[in-house]
């Protein structure tokens, strides 16, 4: 990727769509009442760290393109497990973003009136433990829905796809779960999509009951990985490449 | 995608679960709000209903990688269409035109604009459905020129550009259905040249709805 420099010119989209997304929140709460717990500035910082942050929200590895291009095999064969393999390739990219595009935007924001900085230290310790079990989540979730890929016999494109739409969606990553109408936001936050994107988001901005957010992202970090290696472990044997 | 039964349920599932979820958000914000600034909810919710209808026309008549042409460049894919007895933009229409595809957005996007129209009192003249189907065809031509402006820069660059397209799809995909009202001159200007998104949804929908 790196033989030529226009390969940040994803790092420029990605900066058009914070600028869209703060300037929406902007219209969106002078026009309309203030939402109860939420203030504009969190708002705004809400999506600012969510971006900076989007790669360890998202959490995706390689996985998807080793099933695709059926490297997946040579990769039972190195002596080092499946998830350590995919889990430092994914960290070594970070590297790249962090580098690229997440610390000059932490930079930049104070330009674009929005404060970075966590809403007071004792958030910013705790939003430092939730982010951690936040990409165990994540990533439990990464190899269910490969090994899901597997089950059902299907393309696991369809599966990234899917998981990239509906955990954008649920995760409150893009839009606070707070912002959803009809105590909706209420119902996600239970599941564990919202461990992977809200909860960090709301310790940051302020949210102070770390206690039961952080035992919940525990709590579904333990279940997931439980659930892995049952169902990575019976789908490993299914794992069809190239139609053979 | 065709190669049995599960195959294809699985496939149109999936895309129709994908492309419902893209557009949840943007309901579920206008439903909060009444409507996102200066647009009413059943505005925003025509205009949602007109952008899923562009994601319709991109996936019908430029699939298979010709909407992502950056891909078939950077893999080097483009040489195998240009040695074809025939001219490359008929290779690529021939190859490109894939009706089931998205075919599971296309209901919910008629349904969202009927909805919204029923609620704003439009009226389904011809003229106005001839000025529909005008604007669904414009902004789908802007959004594929789109798409291969930054595509070629894959010549340049095979590899670092090789997933431009999907960069640039995703930014439309995510910011198509949102109204431009309020931002700064310089950003709206932007959205109406550099980065087009305008054109697929804000200022159709403001036409169409006068």
């Amino acid at each position: 990727m790196g033989e030529n420099p226009l390969f940040l010119i994803d790092y420029l989209m990605r900066f058009l769509r914070v600028l869209l997304l703060l300037s929406l929140w902007r219209i969106l709460l002078k026009h309309s009442a203030v939402i109860p717990g939420i203030s504009l500035s969190s708002l705004l910082t809400y999506t600012l760290i969510s971006e900076v942050f989007a790669q360890q929200i998202s959490c995706r590895t390689n996985l998807e393109t080793a099933f695709w291009d059926g490297t997946i095999t040579t990769r039972f064969l190195r002596p080092m497990s499946i998830f350590t393999q995919f889990t430092s390739e994914m960290i070594g990219v970070w590297m790249v973003g962090f580098l690229m595009f997440s610390i000059p935007l932490f930079i930049v924001s104070p330009f674009l009136g929005v404060n970075p900085y966590p809403a007071d230290i004792s958030c910013g310790v705790a939003f430092s433990v939730s982010i951690i079990l936040e990409v165990v989540v994540g990533l439990a979730m990464e190899y269910i829905f490969a090994a899901s890929a597997v089950w059902l016999g299907c393309h696991p494109y369809i599966i990234n796809r899917v998981r990239s739409a509906v955990g954008a969606l649920l995760s409150g990553a893009v839009i606070p779960l707070a912002l959803f109408p009809w105590g909706l936001g209420r119902i996600l936050s239970w599941l564990p999509f919202a461990s992977t994107g809200s909860i960090p988001l709301r310790i940051y901005t302020g949210d102070h009951h770390f206690l039961s957010l952080i035992t919940g992202q525990l709590i579904w970090s333990v279940v997931l990985w439980l659930f892995v290696n049952r169902f990575w472990a019976s789908q490993r044997e299914k794992m069809l490449l190239v139609g053979g | 995608m065709t190669r049995d039964l599960k195959s294809i349920i699985m496939w149109y599932l999936s895309d129709g679960l994908i492309n419902i979820a893209s557009m949840t958000g943007v309901l579920l914000l206008a439903e909060r709000f009444s409507g996102i600034g200066i647009w009413s909810k059943y505005q925003i919710i025509f205009m949602l209903g007109y952008a899923s209808l562009i994601t319709v026309l991109l996936s019908f008549f430029f699939g298979y990688n010709v909407d992502h042409i950056s891909r078939r460049v950077g893999r080097g894919q483009l040489d195998h269409t240009l040695i074809q007895p025939q001219p490359l933009w008929l290779s690529l229409v021939t190859e490109g035109f894939s009706p089931f595809y998205a075919s599971s957005v296309l209901i919910p996007g008629i349904v969202l604009i009927w909805w919204a129209g029923s609620h704003l009192n439009l009226h389904y003249t011809a003229v106005w459905v001839a000025l529909l189907l005008i604007n669904l065809g414009a902004s789908t031509v802007i959004a594929i020129c789109f798409q291969f402006i930054w595509g070629s820069m894959a010549f340049w660059a095979p590899r670092s550009a090789e997933e431009i397209n999907s960069s640039t799809m995703q930014l439309m995909q995510q910011l198509k259905a949102f109204p431009l009202d309020g931002l700064s001159p310089v950003v709206v200007v932007s959205l109406l040249t550099a980065l087009p998104v305008g054109f697929l949804g804000w200022v159709p929908a403001r036409a169409l709805l006068g």
